[in-house]
């Protein structure tokens, strides 16, 4: 399923994906994807959203699971 | 005394309240074609008005799947007339012109310039034997029957046909014509309804 909402009142409704398809290739379509949506609408087609860029400038916090356990004495 | 009456007769003629205003469709331009069965209800996602509804049942690949034609020109209903036997001969009592029913109204109207690949579509309609048709005015209104208050359903319609391209050469546009019929006493309870959009251009 997935969401669309209409442009002018914002209500959200949802329809099937091929249905939803069709809706949005419609000309002087009434819907739209809404901003959270996991979709975006290019070249008549549904495609995820990109993943976010990988931030390489926050620190590890140390939570790493990796690494060696101390053994248990028998 | 025609066969589609009621009996017993109620006890008075019915009253005609005058209208306030008076009421015409003007031009028809477009209709919008649905196989019988579906509504527009006024509910949450069902309203007549609203362009959203309208584009939900035209993006859908089901029985509720709705098409607005192409520009209509020349759009003529025409009353259906009665069915009647004899007059003025031996057939019927002291020769009365004798009621016997009413026959379906018929619509013509005439699509020009249309291409091969719309053609067939609309033509493959012929072959669908229980559609309905909303009509959409010069205006921008929409023309339906009221089921009940503020249920609206598609005019059900018969023999549905679209014809060949006709060519009539230099400076003239090719035409297809269109034909079909409405029940008798289709124009009981129509109501003309003005949405929030116009049906014309946005669907």
């Amino acid at each position: 399923m997935i969401k669309l909402q209409i442009k002018e009142t914002l209500e959200v409704r949802e329809f099937e994906k091929a249905h939803a398809l069709s809706i949005l290739r419609l000309k002087n379509c009434a819907f739209e994807l809404p901003q959270d949506s996991q979709f975006e609408f290019i070249n008549n087609e549904f495609r995820s959203k990109p993943d976010k860029a990988i931030d390489i400038e926050t620190p590890n916090k140390g939570n790493s699971k990796t690494g060696s356990k101390p053994r248990k004495q028998a | 005394m025609s066969l589609n009456c009621n009996c017993p007769l109620p006890t008075a003629i019915t009253t005609i309240t005058p209208a306030a205003c008076d009421e015409n469709f003007g031009q028809i331009q477009k209709i919008a074609i649905q196989r019988v069965g579906d509504d527009f209800d006024g509910g949450m996602g069902n309203t007549i008005t609203v362009l959203a509804d309208w584009q939900t049942k035209i993006a859908l690949a089901t029985d509720v799947k709705i098409q607005v034609s192409p520009f209509i020109d020349n759009a003529v209903i025409g009353a259906g007339e009665a069915i009647t036997n004899g007059g003025g001969d031996n057939t019927t009592l002291n020769g009365r012109v004798e009621l016997v029913g009413i026959n379906k109204s018929n619509v013509s109207g005439m699509f020009k310039s249309l291409t091969s690949a719309v053609i067939d579509a609309l033509q493959s309609y012929n072959c669908e034997n229980a559609i309905g048709v909303y009509f959409f005015n010069a205006d921008g209104k929409i023309i339906a029957e009221e089921l009940s208050t503020g249920v609206y359903t598609p005019f059900p319609i018969s023999s549905f046909f679209v014809g060949d391209k006709t060519n009539n050469g230099f400076a003239t546009r090719d035409e297809n014509a269109l034909s079909f019929q409405l029940n008798a006493g289709w124009s009981k309870n129509y109501k003309i309804i003005t949405p929030a959009f116009n049906p014309l251009t946005a669907i």
